[in-house]
């Protein structure tokens, strides 16, 4: 008798109850419990995170993800009610739970970081021609002194500048050495460093000098397509298919390099601890196939790990791909490579996307806001 | 007892409040315990607490506890006042780990109530406007939830399945939605 109270908790208390619910999962049940529980609950924009970001600009272009949109992993059904400030349709990014959001392609004059959990804006001084735009730490959960913004700016076709911001900054600063080229495919950020990735598997390693008021310095670069070539030789005996891609990731506290193969490889991705001691020559170090309970998300430009016990709907140990480079035929959507079974499971490019020009949206990358997001009719 | 305004600061930390629960007991605190209550600090702040504060909604049993909490974490925020001016020396922050490990190890004992009465809780931290039990209450809620499906949500606090046939329908559609 004593507990049936519980199914009269007011409103505003059960409110208190589902902002801390930490899984899409855990608020879809909440609201079966009864009736008044369930309106009392609000539901989330989609069953589970994270989600694909697709842009209509094709992989192969230089710039911007442009107009984008945000789906569940395989691209069947759209997250809809995500929608940033407006006046902001332009993605270029989408860092650590936040869209990097401006108001034109080419040249804008608002560039924006919003966090749809929270509503939160952060204004960036505009850059024009900006591709991309990195977070070093999440500004919510960080010091103004603890965090910086990163923007990579089209010089040609093949060649981008790299900007550095810290808080309160009335303007970019321009990195005084630039390694890397224009299509980064990864950039992980592990203990006031920065490493990068291009298409070419060009690494180049940043001391962001945080704290300090000094610039961030280019610590370290390498050409690593050789050595990861040698892995496909070593594994393939004297066959050479080549390397698809690699990838820098932070997961649990620790830095890892994720080689992708091409199709004809035994495996499509094999997970490494790199060593990258400056001046010493690049080793790839030992091999990961257990990652814990945690697995990668792989995409254009950011990387990141997430916990299975965290996010319910992902497997664990996985590597997940959206496939953001060498996708003309738009055959696949998402590779998902499970790490101990070696099994790749490969989400098709959704039809509608193929064939119909209006819905023609390409996968680029993933976005993983920080808490469940809730429709803006539901916020209140 | 002191007079108001007299600013003699030992007077101000002897100051005691007394508080008079649903069922007409008396506790006397300092004023630093009760004013971790937003509810009694705006009370005190417009002079009407001669006499003691009543609290119809809250019983005896519960004003308890959460005077309880209010003694420990009044001290952990005097100490926090007292350990920021001076300077951070090693083994100050020593001293502030532990302090808040301690805090923490007070918090989960505190937690170890039956259902009925973390529900009490809860409405006495609403009603209070205590913002650290509040907190630590509903993430309690929100934590026993977490992996569990709805019948051992209803089951955990005895609450009766009372939806509509179109809810169920649409629930069964929001399962689907979940599994796409």
């Amino acid at each position: 008798m004593a507990g049936s109270v519980w199914s009269s908790l007011p409103t505003d208390l059960l409110h208190e109850v589902s902002g801390r619910l930490a899984s899409e999962r855990d608020l879809l049940h909440v609201r079966q419990v009864c009736s008044h529980w369930r309106s009392s609950t609000p539901l989330p924009v989609a069953p589970f995170r994270p989600w694909v970001v697709a842009t209509r600009a094709k992989p192969i272009r230089v710039g911007p993800l442009g107009e984008y949109s945000l789906w569940l992993p395989r691209g069947v059904r759209r997250v809809h009610q995500v929608a940033g400030p407006p006046g902001l349709p332009y993605c270029c990014g989408t860092p650590r739970g936040w869209l990097a959001l401006a108001d034109d392609e080419q040249s804008p004059k608002r560039l924006v970081l919003w966090e749809p959990r929270s509503g939160a804006e952060i204004p960036l001084p505009p850059l024009s021609l900006v591709i991309q735009v990195f977070l070093s730490a999440d500004p919510l959960a960080s010091p103004l002194s603890g965090w910086m913004a990163v923007a990579t700016q089209v010089r040609n076709e093949l060649y981008h500048n790299i900007f550095f911001w810290r808080p309160g900054d009335a303007a970019w600063v321009a990195a005084a050495e630039v390694y890397t080229g224009e299509r980064l495919h990864s950039v992980a950020f592990l203990g006031a460093k920065m490493y990068c990735i291009d298409y070419l598997k060009k690494f180049a390693i940043y001391d962001l000098n945080l704290g300090t008021g000094l610039p961030p310095v280019l610590l370290y670069r390498t050409y690593a397509a050789p050595l990861l070539n040698m892995l496909c030789n070593r594994r393939c005996g004297r066959k050479l298919h080549g390397t698809r891609a690699a990838h820098f990731v932070t997961c649990d506290g620790e830095l890892l390099l994720v080689v992708l193969f091409n199709r004809l490889h035994p495996s499509f991705a094999e997970v490494y601890k790199p060593d990258l001691t400056p001046g010493r020559r690049l080793e790839l170090g030992e091999r990961v196939t257990n990652l814990g309970g945690y697995s990668l998300f792989l995409g254009r430009g950011d990387a990141f790990a997430l916990s299975a016990e965290e996010f319910p709907a992902i497997r664990r140990n996985c590597v997940y791909y959206a496939v953001h480079y060498l996708n003309a035929n738009k055959k696949d959507w998402v590779f998902v490579f499970d790490l101990e079974s070696d099994v790749l499971d490969e989400f098709p490019f959704p039809p509608e996307h193929k064939e119909d020009p209006a819905n023609d949206w390409w996968p680029a990358s993933w976005f993983c806001p920080k808490r469940p997001v809730f429709s803006k009719q539901q916020q209140s | 007892m002191a007079s108001a305004g007299s600013g003699d600061e030992k007077a101000a930390a002897a100051a005691m409040i007394t508080l008079i629960s649903s069922d007409n007991e008396k506790f006397e605190v300092t004023e630093a315990t009760a004013t971790l209550s937003q509810t009694i600090r705006h009370m005190i702040e417009d002079g009407c607490t001669d006499g003691g504060v009543p609290l119809p909604n809250v019983t005896s049993k519960i004003l308890a506890r959460v005077i309880e909490y209010c003694k420990k974490h009044a001290t952990a925020a005097a100490g926090e006042e007292g350990s920021s001016s001076s300077f951070s020396d090693a083994a100050f922050l020593e001293v502030d780990r532990a302090f808040l490990e301690e805090l923490e190890e007070f918090d989960d004992a505190f937690l170890e109530v039956d259902r009925a009465t973390l529900f009490d809780l809860i409405l006495a931290a609403n009603y209070l406007d205590i913002k650290g039990l509040l907190n630590l209450t509903c993430q309690k809620v929100a934590d026993s939830v977490k992996g569990k499906t709805p019948e051992q949500i209803r089951e955990m606090y005895n609450i009766v399945n009372d939806l509509t046939p179109e809810e169920e329908a649409e629930i069964r559609r929001e399962t689907q939605w979940a599994f796409e």
